[in-house]
Formats: structure tokens, sequence, C-alpha cells
């Protein structure tokens, strides 16, 4: 009898939290932080759990050191936590969230002084760089890893890491965050049409690279 | 490339939808932070929270004691209000005669200034020559008051300072007309050497300034001023055999008995007859 009794107790538990949980799930990014600001700490798991992914793969897609990777990473999670009070849903939550990691990730980079190595050009120079060319010297530089990879996800990462920063930035904002275009605009703080022409290069220049690295034809 | 150029649209073509499916595989996707770093962000929020709990316990607590100083602000206006016409009061009831007739009012405790604060009058139109002539006025007037007020204190300071003067020589006089007669009745008690001419008529001047104080023509028998007109006949008969050509003058007329004066005259003519 008692036992039947638990079991509905824990049944009737887990059903709520289920619901509860269905019902953050359904809740904006912006409505989120307002509960969390509240008081309400399910609500920022809810919001952690659907922005961990992204923003933490969007650092490590960047910095190759994985233990500064997530320092950065907790850093801007600790930001978020203290700055839930004052937020105001002013503007897109994700917007808000990378605006934070690139900037974080622009002071890291100078602070560690490699701002010339990290391969930082200027708009004109990346327009006016050639797919071909850049992934020539791709297989001056590797030439036997890009014979011997085989797996398209691990050539696409590599891929990704050989991009410029601007493109790798644009690619990551656009496939891990899912800004459109005009809110990759905001976060890297260019215009529509140099965000626009970045996001093309690079995906062009993914293309190519991974042509040569599986050896067939996307 | 593409036709999306003019506007602020973005698709991606099929080459770019590939690599987006690529990059959406559950490979790419294998990068998660790992459950310790899960737990610590977990662990920041809640005490976040627990921080901002607490704060709010002391902000409500810091609420409660506003009551308080509402009713201190509240009643703040209000006192100073009537501390003020108060003040005014007090200021109007003291200085009444100012408010109700400024010509009345004498300046200065002394009475100096008894005539009326002037105004000045509306001689021109610029302003500033106005107030000039009002400063002026003003000044010139306190100058005055001042030379005033300053001339009394002076004839006050030199009227005590004659009466002063006066005392002292009062005291003075009585002092010597004391020492003279303790020098006078020295002499008495121990006539060795003669009197010279001049303490002769020093002491024919005082028996003869006693005389009229006292209304007499005689002195008493017995005092002090009698035993002086003794010494001093004695030394006149001295000095009259010493000097036979001595001839008594109006001085000691009436200071010597009529018996000395006629014994001093007896004298003189034995020395004129010896001669």
């Amino acid at each position: 009898m008692k036992l039947s009794v638990n079991l509905y107790a824990n049944n009737a538990e887990s059903v709520q939290s289920i619901a509860a949980s269905a019902d953050y799930q359904q809740q904006t990014d912006a409505s989120l932080m307002q509960l969390y600001a509240a008081g309400d700490l399910r609500a920022f798991e809810t919001l952690y759990n659907r922005h961990k992914g992204g923003l933490y793969r969007y650092f490590m897609r960047h910095i190759r050191e994985p233990s500064a990777a997530e320092d950065l990473y907790q850093e801007i999670w600790n930001k978020v936590i203290l700055q839930a009070k004052h937020y105001k849903p002013s503007a897109k939550f994700t917007t808000w969230l990378y605006t934070l990691a690139h900037n974080k990730l622009v002071d890291h980079v100078r602070h560690l002084s490699v701002v010339n190595k990290v391969v930082v050009r200027s708009h004109d120079e990346e327009v006016d760089e050639s797919p071909q060319e850049f992934i020539q010297s791709q297989m001056d530089n590797e030439p036997e890893s890009i014979l011997t990879s085989i797996r398209a996800a691990e050539s696409l990462k590599q891929c990704i890491g050989q991009l410029p920063h601007a493109q790798k930035d644009s690619f990551l904002l656009k496939e891990e965050a899912g800004l459109s275009v005009k809110e990759i605009a905001t976060v890297l703080n260019t215009s529509f049409e140099a965000s626009k022409s970045r996001l093309r290069y690079a995906y062009e220049n993914l293309r190519q690279c991974l042509n040569l690295k599986t050896g067939r034809a996307i | 490339m593409s036709i999306d150029n003019k506007d602020e649209s973005f698709e991606l073509l099929a080459h770019e939808k590939t690599i987006s499916e690529l990059y959406h595989n559950k490979e790419c996707k294998a990068e998660v932070p790992s459950a310790q770093i899960n737990a610590e962000i977990m662990a920041m929020a809640k005490q976040q929270l627990l921080d901002n709990s607490l704060l709010l316990i002391k902000e409500q607590s810091s609420t409660n004691k506003k009551p308080q100083n509402n009713t201190k602000k509240t009643w703040q206006w209000p006192f100073s209000l009537v501390a003020s016409v108060g003040i005014l009061g007090i200021l109007f009831i003291t200085q009444k005669d100012y408010f109700m007739n400024p010509s009345n009012v004498v300046a200065g405790d002394a009475g100096i200034l008894n005539a009326p604060v002037m105004r000045t009058p509306d001689i021109s139109h610029d302003r500033f020559t106005q107030e000039l002539a009002v400063a002026k006025s003003f000044e010139t007037k306190k100058t005055l008051a001042y030379a005033q007020k300053s001339e009394v204190l002076l004839d006050k300071r030199l009227i005590a300072v004659e009466t002063k003067a006066m005392l002292v020589r009062q005291a003075a006089k009585v002092l010597e007309e004391q020492m003279l007669v303790k020098f006078m009745l020295k002499d008495i008690d121990a006539i060795e050497s003669p009197m010279s001419l001049s303490d002769m008529s020093k002491i024919a001047a005082f028996l003869k300034q006693e005389l009229s104080k006292q209304n007499k023509s005689e002195l008493k028998v017995g005092t002090s001023s009698a035993k002086m007109q003794q010494n001093l006949f004695e030394n006149m008969l001295q000095y009259q055999n010493n000097h036979p050509d001595f001839k008594i003058t109006e001085n000691y007329w009436g200071v010597l008995s009529e018996k000395q004066l006629q014994q001093l005259k007896l004298v003189a003519t034995e020395a004129v007859s010896e001669n």
C-alpha cells in the first residue's frame, strides 16, 4: 500500500516537472531571462541548456586551447547571470549573448597579443581573396591531413578551423547561434552587405576545402 | 552569385545547404561543455539568486524604516515655516518703530544722530548715481556720528583726568602741609640752629592761614600752632639780635601776638641804640 502511494507521488512529481519543463521550453529567451531575474532558477536552467552547446562550440572553434575556451565560456555565462537583473528585452537574447561572446573573444585575442598572428583581415582583403588561392595555401600547409581525412564531419571541422577569422565568425554565428545576416552584422558591427559577403566566401571556402579533403564534389 | 543582394534577405545556395546540414550532424555537435562546467555555472546562478534575495530583504527592511523618515520629512516644512514666521514676528515687534515710522528712528545708543534717516531724492534717473549718493550720505552720517561720539568720549575723559589731577594736587598740598608741620615741630623740639628768614616767612604764612581758617585774632594756647608761634617769635628774636637792621614786615604782624611784637620792637630799638 505504502509502496503504491510512494510510486503515485513520484509519478505525480515527475509529471509535474515534465509539464513545467514543457512550459519553460515554450518560453522565449527574453521571458526566461526575466523569470530568472525574478528568482526562477529553472528558467535559467532551460535558457542555459538551450544555448550552452552553441556558445561552447563558438569558443572551441575560435580558440585552439580548450581550457582557454572554457574559461571564456564561463566568463560569458557569469556575465549573463550578473546582468540578468538589468536585462531589458530590447534586442534578441541570442544577439546580445553572442555580442558579449564576440567582444570577449576580441579582448582575449588582443590580450594575448596575437592579433597580428590571427588572421583578422579587413573586409576588402577578404572579398578580394579568391577561394582557389585559399585552398591552395591550405594544401601547401597540410597536404597529408587533407589526403588522409575520410570523415566529412571531421574534415568540415578542420576546414572551419582553417577559415579566416571573420569568415569563421560569420559562419559560426549563422550555424551555431542561428542568427540572421542582419543579426550577424549587428554582432560583428559591420554592414549587412559585408556580413553576407563573408558568409558566402566562408561557405565557398568550406566547399572547396571539403572537396579536396573528401575527394568528392559538394 | 545570388539574386538576394539587393534586399536584406539571405537564402542558402544548394552547396551551402549541404554544408549546413553536414555541420549540424551529430559528430559536429558532439562538443558540449562538461558536467563540471555546467554544475559550476548553475551554482553561480543559484548563488546570484541568493544574493539577490538577501539584497531584497535588506531593501525591504530599509523600506520599513522609511515611514519614520517620511514623517520627519512631512513635518520638516511646516516646522521651518512656523519658525521663520516666528523669527519675523519677533523682529517686527522689537523693531516696530523702524517699520511703522522710520523717520523717528534715532541712530545710535547715545542719540548722537537725531536727524531722521535721509531718503535720497530722485534727482536723476541714473540708478547708479542715485545709489552712489545714498552711499555717500550714509558714509558722511556715519563719519559724523563717529566724530561726535568720539568728542563726547574725549570730553568725558578730559573731565575725568582733570578731576584726578585736582585730587592729586589737593593730596600733594595736604601732604606738603603735613610735612611742613612735622618739620616745624621737629624744630620746636630741638632748636639748635637758627631759622632762616625764608623759613620764618613760611611759618608766618602758615600761621596766618590757620588764623584765617579759625576766624580768630589769636591762637589757642597749647596747640601746635601756638607752639609754632612761640618758636617763630624766639627765632625772630635771635634773628633780630644777629641782624640789627632787620625790620619786622607786615607778614608777621597778624601772626605774632601784640606782646611779642612789642618785645621785638624793644629789642630792635636796643640794638639800634647800641650801634
